[in-house]
């Protein structure tokens, strides 16, 4: 038996972003596949990966009792200290998971990484690091990211289905865990209304407890005629009553959000509006067929973590009447390219090639295209290992992305 | 007990105080005290590779600069990570002026015990006021020099030796016949040294250490000439021999004694192992040690005198070795100057802050890591406490801090322990 720990303990999201690298270590001969993640997300882990043992550690929430944190944590890390892992895929830059990287050798592990102490990060998570800063020009989906700390990599074909319209109407995502990054009410009620319009099945209102009121207020927002095509199930669903729901949609409208990771994993087409901090280069939906709406203003992408200056002026554009047109348009909502893009705006297709994910774009413009370009040749060469197609555009790239310790240093 | 200290020991990169650190660290943490060690000689290799360049001096010189300033960086970085109530630092350690300004406006104080002859190592003149306590091995002038400097915080802190290291020991026949002699000398060869040993050669003498220059008088009593001694085998040398020689070092070959104040570290350590030394008068040896228990010479016909003398007295050295070690263990320990050194700290800057006094080792108010525990797990930690040396009484931040200094893989309890930490930070950040 090849026995694999990963070593997820992120949020809902970043568990079905995993997937290329879980299901790369399920498809390999004899592998026994274990996966970390926080505690609440336990019974997802487990819908989304059959045959994977899933270990729940509290990492989010309510902060544990010291003793009961201890008596909890370490019959799991005896078990892991017992199990000779092959290899440990520690995925996270957190504090958290540098310790328990500290259960191994650190051979064992790849991506974060402690020695005697010392916390590091491999060669892959140091060099996407770099790029993390300048992420105007990252090209690199976060499923990409994660399904290269495994060499070679699953089928990026492999990962998810391509997305097919599945006749039971439109879901609606209502939030982000930023609200900055998510459309507000009224935006989301002129885009859905149009959306209704499209197509004659029901609106499923989609989120947790706590988006409740927003989507009442979206509800009274819309026409009275489409009102009652809508079906309120914030805070009403759990994990397989969401992945149900999901697996049946024609469309799902949503910001970036877990849940559109958990459509696109079911192969639901996804029209997803990215702004703010958002970047659909980094979180897009992964796999072929789904759309994206990319604010592009030159601020874009934004820090979460600072205020905006500009009055969240990216939002502007999603209420132009080409998206509200191309909403509505024939055989489902957004899947036309519309002639006339508004300014600051681009809608993205999603495909997958011998790389990873890749957004091309159907209408309007994004900055600096042309670097990302660069950027993604450059990843691709160096994750599949083959001859560059274009060497001149990959050295603008390659002048940043490689650094003189990955030159001259041994590397990780 | 005073409180418990949080002390980062800078070690200089080479030499003999860096021995001298390292029973600093020994007697720190046996004080029960926190210890983070910087290992300046694990840098030693890189700043000897640039002097084998063959490149322009100047250039070396500012490369040279380039990498100390380097290495006083790591030192920062490891001060913001560990937060020290103290730096600790001896002779030569790498902390540049820059690192030291630096240190004191982000008030973290720092100790030197500068364990030379100043005389001798005078860069102390540009260095000694950046730092917050001035420890040194000698008195009068140098006290006075240092205030005129700027520097009022000047402790005499004598040398000492760690009696769990330099011990009276059983030797086997064969370390005996290797090691042991009527009369032996472990040092460097100094010029005094040269004409001083020339009329033992008679003698079952033996000489051990470095840097002898070719001598063909004393080239039968050489001993692996050239090879630095181990301090462990430079122990069984101390023990297998009836009379050490210790004569301190002069620059100078004449006065074949010196005279001079400081007591040397091979006293201590010789003393310590209850091995019979006769050591030449120094102007501070009298309050260290008595003539009970160290025989002292004066001059040249008064050492080879003694040597006549206790050669043949092996009860009487016996008997004034004993007292020796006695002294040490009263007296003469490293603990005894690194309790001195943090006394002193204490009363001139205030070292600990309000959490010093005489109250127990954990840091009034911090929470202990057994608090709260159930009995299986409780008794777990106690042996890991046991395992690191800590006493029950640590806080929690200090066996986080003990636990993340490991060497290897963690156990699952260590595991578990730095989780915990991990959530009281985020817990502390969210707030």
């Amino acid at each position: 038996m090849n026995t694999y720990l990963v070593i997820q303990l992120a949020r809902f999201g970043d568990i079905i972003q995993s997937k290329r690298l879980v299901r790369g270590l399920q498809a390999r001969p004899r592998a026994v596949v274990h996966l970390a993640v926080d505690v609440s997300l336990v019974s997802l882990a487990e819908l989304i990966y059959p045959g994977v043992h899933v270990h729940g550690l509290p990492v989010h929430g309510q902060r544990p009792e010291p003793e009961r944190l201890l008596q909890g944590c370490r019959p799991v890390f005896r078990q892991w200290r017992e199990a000779s892992f092959e290899r440990v895929f520690n995925l996270n830059h957190s504090g958290f998971n540098y310790i328990l990287a500290g259960l191994f050798a650190p051979e064992q592990v790849f991506g974060y990484q402690w020695r005697h102490g010392q916390a590091l990060r491999g060669a892959w998570p140091d060099m996407v690091f770099r790029l993390t800063r300048r992420r105007s020009v990252n090209p690199l989906n976060l499923m990409d990211y994660w399904g290269y700390f495994l060499q070679p990599a699953l089928e990026p074909q492999a990962v998810n289905p391509a997305a097919v319209a599945k006749g039971n109407g439109i879901g609606v995502a209502l939030a982000g865990r930023d609200a900055r990054r998510s459309l507000p009410v009224p935006v989301l009620s002129q885009i859905l209304a149009a959306a209704l319009h499209a197509t004659a099945g029901p609106a499923y209102l989609l989120g947790t407890e706590a988006e409740r009121p927003a989507a009442r207020q979206l509800q009274r927002a819309l026409p009275p005629a489409l009102q009652t095509r809508v079906r309120d199930l914030s805070g009403r669903t759990k994990w397989n009553d969401l992945m149900e729901v999901l697996g049946q949609l024609d469309l799902l409208l949503t910001p970036d959000t877990g849940i559109m990771h958990l459509a696109a994993h079911l192969g639901t087409p996804v029209t997803a509006f990215f702004l703010s901090s958002a970047w659909c280069f980094e979180t897009g939906p992964y796999g072929a067929g789904h759309l994206v709406w990319q604010a592009g203003r030159a601020c874009a992408p934004c820090l979460e973590s600072q205020p905006c200056d500009q009055d969240t002026a990216c939002l502007l554009p999603f209420t132009h009447k080409t998206v509200l047109a191309a909403m509505a348009g024939p055989g489902l909502a957004g899947r036309t390219s519309p002639p006339d893009p508004p300014a600051e705006l681009c809608l993205l297709k999603s495909r997958v090639d011998d790389f990873g994910l890749k957004l091309h774009p159907q209408c309007g413009e994004l900055p600096k295209s042309k670097e990302r370009e660069a950027v993604r040749e450059l990843l691709r060469g160096h994750c599949l290992g083959i001859t560059p197609r274009d060497v001149a555009t990959e050295n603008g790239a390659a002048a940043w992305m490689y650094d003189e310790t990955q030159w001259m240093l041994e590397q990780s | 007990m005073k409180s418990s200290l949080r002390i980062l020991n800078v070690l200089p990169m080479s030499g003999g105080s860096l021995t001298v650190g390292r029973y600093c660290t020994t007697a720190l943490r046996e004080l029960g005290h926190t210890v983070e060690v910087f290992e300046a000689p694990e840098f030693c290799g890189a700043f000897r590779a640039l002097k084998g360049q063959r490149i322009n001096m100047e250039r070396l010189a500012a490369l040279e600069n380039s990498f100390l300033q380097i290495v006083s960086q790591i030192v920062l970085a490891k001060v913001e990570s560990f937060a020290p109530d103290l730096i600790l630092a001896q002779a030569q350690a790498p902390l540049s002026r820059q690192t030291l300004q630096r240190l004191r406006r982000d008030k973290v104080a720092t100790a030197m015990w500068f364990v030379e002859d100043f005389r001798v190592f005078p860069y102390w003149k540009a260095f000694a006021r950046h730092y917050d306590v001035f420890a040194v091995i000698q008195k009068a002038p140098f006290f006075d020099l240092l205030r005129e400097l700027g520097q009022e915080n000047v402790l005499y802190l004598p040398l000492a030796a760690d009696p769990a290291f330099h011990a009276p020991m059983e030797l086997s026949n064969v370390d005996r016949r290797r090691y042991g002699a009527d009369v032996s000398f472990l040092g460097a060869g100094y010029p005094n040294r040269h004409a001083a040993f020339r009329r033992l050669t008679s003698l079952d003498f033996r000489i051990w250490g470095n840097d002898w220059q070719a001598d063909p008088v004393l080239t039968p009593c050489m001993q692996r000439p050239d090879e630095r001694i181990s301090p462990d085998e430079a122990v069984k040398i101390f023990n297998a021999s009836k009379i050490n020689l210790n004569l301190h070092s002069s620059i100078k070959a004449e006065p074949l004694i010196s005279g001079g104040d400081f007591v040397n570290p091979r006293t201590f350590e010789l003393a310590s192992c209850a091995a019979f030394q006769l050591v030449d008068r120094r102007a501070l040896l009298g309050e260290l040690f008595s003539g009970r228990e160290v025989a002292v010479f004066e001059d040249m016909p008064g050492m080879l005198e003694a040597i006549q003398h206790y050669l043949v007295r092996p009860e009487e050295r016996r008997a004034m070795a004993q007292l020796a070690r006695a002294r040490v263990l009263a007296e003469h320990a490293y603990v005894h100057r690194m309790r001195a050194l943090l006394d002193f700290a204490r009363q001139r800057i205030g070292l600990g802050g309000a959490d010093a006094g005489p109250a127990d080792r954990g840091p009034a108010g911090r929470p202990s890591p057994l608090d709260g525990l159930p009995e299986d797990l409780r008794q777990d930690v106690r042996e890991l406490l046991k395992a690191l040396n800590l006493p029950e009484s640590v806080s929690f931040e200090d066996l986080i801090w003990a636990v993340r200094q490991r060497r290897g893989t963690l156990s699952d309890l260590e595991t578990s322990l730095l989780f915990l930490d991990e959530w009281r930070k985020q817990y502390a950040r969210a707030r």
